[in-house]
């Protein structure tokens, strides 16, 4: 018998890297060019890289997609991130993926929540929704101001000010609104996610929630919207040896017919319906 | 033109002709053909299946897993579907694809561990790998591979239900390697496959500026994990282990413990090894199998060794 011919078509990738970013004191973004990924990869899912004397590959959501290059966004915080600072132009990386299962997009009105480096997936989403031409409004929660280097070329920096009265700050893409909420308040609403969500909702009227971040937000997103009656989709985290759905080592409890069953948040997620979290 | 003769990289175990050594270890490579996004999984000698019990089972609870300097310590406590969906899903994907498998098996009881080994022998099973070293699950498991009477009892009992070939996977977690060794090849054993991942523990001690974090009489204690370890810091132990049992089974020894790159293929033919196992470094390097594969053909034949026999001759030594 006859194997399928198309092997390796996840990796392992040896990437170039085109620029890293600082995009606030911990937080940078990260481009490379691999035009297989560029061209598979979709919001919410990610990519594995390997990171020099590591052990394990450090897995992350691709935040932007375009032509036959990608980005991920990352806060410095360990060996392996502390790695991925040191690339600059001309390095090369090396690379599986694109891996897991991403959101699933529907023609709603949609609101799309990032929270700390959880932007990195909902920027890539908003691309998309941008794109569809589907109704969507952008929330970053973030401790500061990550947005004004994330948005090359968003003339409209005004908007990225800090609002007042904790109004909704202006549209700046198309018809779409991006909404900040900075701890620092040093843009947009200042705060933390909870001061502001109900508002927010109110005002959008989402008929669907898209959201990436820590733990608690997510779970603090998902209990708010279910008082609203709207789905959440959460792209969740956790450590991973494989990545790839085999060790069974990043497995979450997801109620599946009112039965708590175990899911491998690698391959049979990252994403989730929100609902069905068993948190 | 010396390229056109392809070298013999063939081993035997048992009755299983494999056509080359290089394996993937139970647990590191799924059930069967996960792997195809990253290489041709039939072009392995074989692929250990995940451990399958005779029901399926959840496992532990997080944490599972935890990265330390050069290893991996994981505590998933044999999350597998069972042999019943194992037969109807994965078996069908194997044969369809060419994929040469040894399915480990895991009991909890004898019995669990005989019937398996029946359910293989209906299903024409070519080898099992006995799992009896998990560290992760309460009962059974890891203590058959501890006590020669019980492991004997258990080897034998298996032998007299299945015909093909039978490999016998050890835990370095014993007193005395060579009669655990001697004992699953005395009870009918066609191989041993060692070692098995390292009982270990990690935690983590917090020091805040007040002292202990969290506080003496918090009473929440520390983030911690127990399980089995793997990696290329568990390498020396296991290279250990198949020297000492080498001098006192003539079965064929599969190696594997922190097996990451070519050299370490060879290291393990050195000290008594007739095959070995990648398991953690697929984790890091999903294709690192198959590269062994094709480094193993180039270097026979660069170095002119017509078979792999030749090859494991002029490694091994009377360290």
């Amino acid at each position: 018998m006859q194997l399928k011919t198309q092997n390796k078509i996840k990796g392992p990738h040896i990437v170039e890297v085109l620029s890293n970013i600082k995009l606030s004191d911990d937080t940078r973004k990260l481009t490379f060019e691999n035009k297989t990924i560029a061209e598979t990869v979709k919001p919410g899912q990610f990519v594995s890289i390997l990171c020099e004397d590591l052990l394990l590959r450090r897995p992350f959501s691709v935040a932007y997609v375009k032509d036959d290059t990608f980005e991920i966004i990352y806060k410095i915080k360990g060996k392996g991130t502390k790695y991925l600072s040191s690339l600059k132009n001309n390095d090369s990386a090396d690379i599986i993926g694109p891996l897991g299962n991403g959101f699933n997009i529907e023609n709603k009105n949609s609101l799309l929540i990032g929270c700390g480096v959880g932007i990195a997936p909902i920027n890539f989403l908003s691309d998309i929704f941008g794109k569809e031409k589907i109704k969507h409004t952008i929330l970053f929660c973030t401790q500061t101001n990550v947005t004004l280097n994330l948005f090359q070329g968003l003339s409209n920096s005004q908007s990225l000010l800090k609002s007042q009265n904790g109004q909704i700050p202006n549209q700046v893409r198309n018809d779409n609104s991006l909404v900040l909420i900075t701890e620092d308040g040093s843009a947009g609403l200042e705060g933390r996610l909870n001061n502001h969500l109900e508002n927010i909702i109110n005002e959008v009227k989402p008929e669907k929630i898209y959201t990436c971040g820590p733990n608690p937000a997510m779970k603090y997103i998902v209990q708010t919207a279910e008082k609203h009656e709207i789905p959440v989709e959460v792209a969740l985290e956790r450590d991973f040896a494989c990545g790839t759905g085999v060790c069974m080592g990043c497995v979450i409890q997801i109620k599946e017919n009112d039965k708590p069953v175990n899911k491998r948040i690698c391959k049979d997620g990252p994403v989730f319906k929100g609902s069905e979290v068993l948190w | 033109m010396p390229d056109l003769i392809k070298p013999d990289t063939s081993v035997n175990i048992g009755k299983l002709k494999l056509k080359n050594p290089v394996l993937t270890a139970s647990g590191t490579f799924g059930y069967a053909n996960e792997y195809d996004d990253f290489m041709n999984v039939a072009n392995l000698g074989a692929i250990v299946t995940k451990g399958i019990t005779l029901n399926p089972r959840t496992g532990n609870l997080q944490p599972r897993i935890k990265e330390v300097k050069n290893g991996l310590i994981n505590s998933i406590g044999l999350e597998n579907i069972g042999s019943h969906n194992f037969i109807e899903q994965k078996l069908p994907v194997l044969r369809d694809n060419n994929i040469n498998f040894i399915i480990n098996i895991a009991g909890e009881s004898v019995e669990e561990y005989v019937e398996l080994a029946k359910i293989c022998q209906s299903n024409n099973i070519e080898a099992i790998e006995l799992n009896l070293s998990c560290p992760n699950v309460k009962s059974g498991c890891l203590e058959f591979g501890k006590d020669e009477e019980t492991l004997y009892k258990l080897v034998s009992e298996v032998r007299n239900c299945f015909d093909n070939t039978l490999i016998v996977k050890l835990s370095s977690n014993v007193s005395f390697p060579e009669r655990i060794a001697k004992t699953a090849e005395n009870a009918g054993a066609d191989a041993i496959s060692a070692i098995n991942t390292v009982k270990a523990m990690h935690l983590e001690v917090n020091i805040a500026a007040a002292g202990l974090f969290p506080a003496r009489n918090d009473n929440i204690g520390f983030k911690y994990i127990k399980g089995g370890m793997s990696g290329s810091c568990i390498k020396p132990l296991a290279l250990n282990f198949i020297y000492e049992i080498r001098q006192h089974v003539s079965i064929p020894i599969i190696g594997m413990g922190g097996i990451s790159c070519f050299q370490d293929m060879l290291e393990f033919f050195a000290v008594g090894a007739d095959a070995i196992q990648v398991g953690t470094a697929n984790f890091t390097h999903p294709d690192l199998s198959e590269t062994l594969v094709s480094e193993l053909n180039n270097f026979m034949k660069q170095q002119n060794y017509e078979s792999l026999a030749e090859l494991v001759r002029d490694l091994r030594y009377e360290y």
